[in-house]
């Protein structure tokens, strides 16, 4: 150890000298860009997934007086951790290529009579609808769209309120639900599922944790814990093996206004009230799987379409028999996933007839192809082709819609 | 005797009328009531004169710049003290010299609405980046708990520090802007000098100019004093830029050193000096043991030479005691 501080100093220096030499020799051309990776390998970068200017020099401040230009060196170490460490979570897989390639191939139609219509809602859908707005907006440009999310509770209040035309959805719309905002509009409301999910229990990734029952999620969220008979505040209830074992269990949820929220509470905790321990409401259901992927300890309930690598949706015990169903694109398109769901746009008209033409062209756009690469992308699960809303979007001919 | 029950019943009139009002504004909400309730949190907020200024924004941004520093540098140090692995160390240095900088960078940035939404972004976009991705795990193993943790209450502070300046509507458009930006750009690994401009574009110049001009719960601005307020805020920046540089200039030198040392040929060398210095540390070792075995040699040997010394000897006293007894058979023979 003592030879090698000895050693460290003057290579410091000898370090520094190349470095200086180095940056002159081998200046980065600007057509080219290079990574160093890990390995030491110089590898040519694409050029659109630069976000600032090739030198990497951030745009001085106005009011610094000395500013300290980005050091290419360290600029490198974080690109060289980038594209080689990259392990996507939703891998565009062979078999959602196949469920994508199901749907009919989209035709725009001519004459499309411009409009505008807003959509608000689930913050699970948020992602996938702006990114199909954005493309949508594009195919006509005489169509105007806007897309907040808020929750699902939220989007139907607003469509009740008539401050949007389109509710994003997660889940089923209740009876009550419906009767508000028929009542309160006195129009018809049409529900057209778009795209599966499911509801999901996260833990951090290194978190054994196998699986979860009914009765153990109502220990876990309800502060009446009716199907448990103590609450479950640790690790070592659930998993007596639990290598977290007696570490408290909090638990991140998305807001009140939540439609995965609303169904998961549904399903384990009916008539229930959330637990007031260790228990953080999130700004959204990314932050929910932000926390289980940082904590080790953390618990949290999310969309499918949330998930990370370093959170690990729990499979879920069905209660009727089967083993616990881990929530996978197939086990969702499948409906063996006990806490699946679709994801719908609500909208309100006098009849089928009288629907707004952009809208259902646009309901039409997420059953075609292209919209529903935009929701494997946005890690929404395409739904299965019996769902299809012919009433209102048609059949379509062939491979196209027309 | 006769007005107590007209008393009475206007009681009980200005009752119904009261829990008709109460009934008109919530029934048409039954289901869904939930918006309401968040919405007129902040305007009983706007209502009770709470909205913060922009002096009182501009701390708290500097504050946080400082706190993200302070969380960067302890959960570095973690990572790097007594770590021999050079990437590790690399991209780590990498990692907090490109964080802070940006987030001093943007202390600096004249507008103090951008400030905060830029802190946003980049702190939002980074634990996107390193945690959830689990790039952080997958560099830096079971040192990078203390990293991810700091990421993720960088997270917590500045989305805190946010709803004290815009509305749940306005923090629900800058989360969908983040959320849809990184859908498209998912794998970006540059993410520590991205903008907001760059990620909401039109619509985010949009949603500051309102939050700037009092549609938020930041105190609009005074058009009159601006000018005034606007140079001595960027004088503060300026000692504020000046005083922190230093904090982090010394990461600038590791990273040319990490850089350096993380190149192929300087690799090499300085693995080969390793092996060399590892090589001299082991000498007197290896000379104890070659003394050791040439010590156990000469005893073989001498053991060898004593015994084959002794079958000589006993060869040579039997030769010639067997020459004597020849000698004395012969004599007896002649006589």
């Amino acid at each position: 150890m003592s030879r090698d501080r000895t050693i460290m100093p003057s290579l410091a220096a000898l370090a520094l000298v190349l470095a200086a030499c180095g940056e002159r020799k081998d200046p980065p051309k600007p057509g080219a860009p290079k990574d160093l990776r890990p390995d030491g390998t110089l590898v040519e970068v694409d050029e659109s997934q630069r976000r600032r200017p090739s030198s990497g020099v951030p745009v001085p401040p106005p009011t610094s007086t000395a500013p300290v230009a980005p050091m290419p060196a360290a600029e490198a170490a974080v690109r060289a951790a980038g594209a080689a460490l990259y392990a996507p979570v939703s891998e565009y897989t062979k078999e959602i290529s196949e469920m994508v390639d199901s749907f009919p191939a989209y035709v725009p139609v001519k004459g499309l009579p411009g409009g505008t219509f807003r959509m608000r809602g689930s913050d699970t859908m948020g992602a996938y609808l702006s990114n199909a707005q954005a493309r949508f907006e594009s195919i006509y440009p005489n169509v105007s769209m806007s897309m907040r999310t808020g929750g699902t509770e939220r989007g139907l209040a607003s469509l009740l309120e008539g401050e949007c035309e389109v509710a994003a959805v997660a889940g089923p719309v209740s009876d009550a639900q419906r009767a508000a905002i028929e009542k309160a509009t006195r129009k018809r409301v049409f529900a057209v599922p778009v795209a599966l999910d499911a509801v999901c229990v996260y833990v951090n990734a290194d978190n054994p944790l196998p699986a979860l029952s009914k009765a153990q999620c109502n220990g876990i969220f309800s502060i009446t814990h009716s199907m448990s008979p103590v609450p479950i505040l640790r690790w070592e209830q659930l998993d007596p093996k639990s290598p977290l074992g007696d570490a408290f269990l909090p638990i991140y949820l998305p807001g009140y206004s939540s439609g995965t929220f609303a169904s998961f509470a549904e399903w384990c905790m009916p008539g229930e009230e959330v637990t007031t321990i260790l228990r953080y409401f999130e700004p959204s259901s990314g932050s929910v799987v932000n926390a289980c992927c940082a904590y080790p300890t953390a618990l949290g309930v999310a969309g499918f379409g949330a998930r990370q690598a370093r959170a690990r949706a729990v499979a879920i015990d069905p209660g009727d028999g089967r083993p616990a169903v881990a929530p996978s694109a197939v086990t969702i398109r499948d409906r063996s996933y006990p806490l699946h769901r679709a994801l719908n746009l609500v909208f309100v008209a006098q009849d089928a007839a009288s629907i707004d033409p952009a809208i259902v062209q646009f309901v039409r756009y997420l059953w075609s192809e292209d919209g529903q690469d935009i929701a494997a992308i946005s890690n929404i699960v395409p739904p299965t082709l019996d769902l299809m809303p012919t009433d209102i979007v048609g059949t379509p001919d062939g491979d196209f819609w027309k | 005797m006769r007005s107590r029950p007209s008393l009475f019943l206007t009681r009980v009139l200005a009752a119904c009328l009261a829990v008709a009002t109460v009934l008109g504004t919530t029934l048409p909400n039954a289901g869904c009531s939930s918006a309401s309730k968040v919405r007129s949190t902040d305007r009983a907020r706007i209502l009770r004169n709470q909205r913060i200024t922009r002096a009182q924004l501009e701390e708290m941004s500097n504050a946080f710049a400082d706190r993200y520093f302070t969380l960067m540098l302890g959960a570095s140090e973690r990572v790097i003290r007594d770590n021999r692995d050079v990437q590790q160390c690399r991209i780590m240095n990498g990692l907090r010299l490109l964080g802070v900088s940006s987030m001093y960078d943007i202390s600096t940035t004249p507008d103090t609405v951008t400030q905060l939404v830029d802190q946003l972004v980049v702190v939002t976009l980074q634990n996107y980046f390193w945690v959830d991705s689990g790039r952080s795990h997958r560099i830096w193993g079971e040192r990078a708990q203390p990293m991810v943790e700091a990421l993720r209450r960088a997270r917590e502070d500045i989305w805190s520090l946010a709803s004290q300046v815009f509305t749940d509507d306005q923090l629900e458009e800058l989360d969908l802007s983040i959320a849809t930006w990184w859908s498209r750009n998912v794998g970006t690994d540059f993410v520590a000098y991205v903008r907001f401009s760059e990620v909401a574009s039109t619509k985010g110049e949009a949603l500051v100019e309102k939050v700037r001009s009092g549609e938020g719960l930041l105190e609009p601005i005074d058009r009159a004093t601006e000018q005034a307020e606007e140079a001595r805020f960027a004088l503060e920046r300026s000692f504020f830029w000046a005083k922190r540089v230093p904090l982090f200039s010394n990461w600038l030198v590791l990273a040319l050193m990490y850089d350096v040392l993380a190149m192929p040929d300087i690799h090499r060398v300085v693995e080969s000096l390793e092996t060399i210095s590892r090589t001299a540390a082991t000498m007197p070792d290896r000379v104890n043991m070659v003394t050791e075995r040439v010590g156990s040699v000469e005893k073989t040997a001498t053991t060898l030479v004593d015994r084959v010394f002794r079958n000589v000897m006993i060869l040579v006293v039997t030769v010639f005691a067997g020459i004597y007894g020849i000698i004395l058979l012969r004599r007896r023979k002649a006589s």
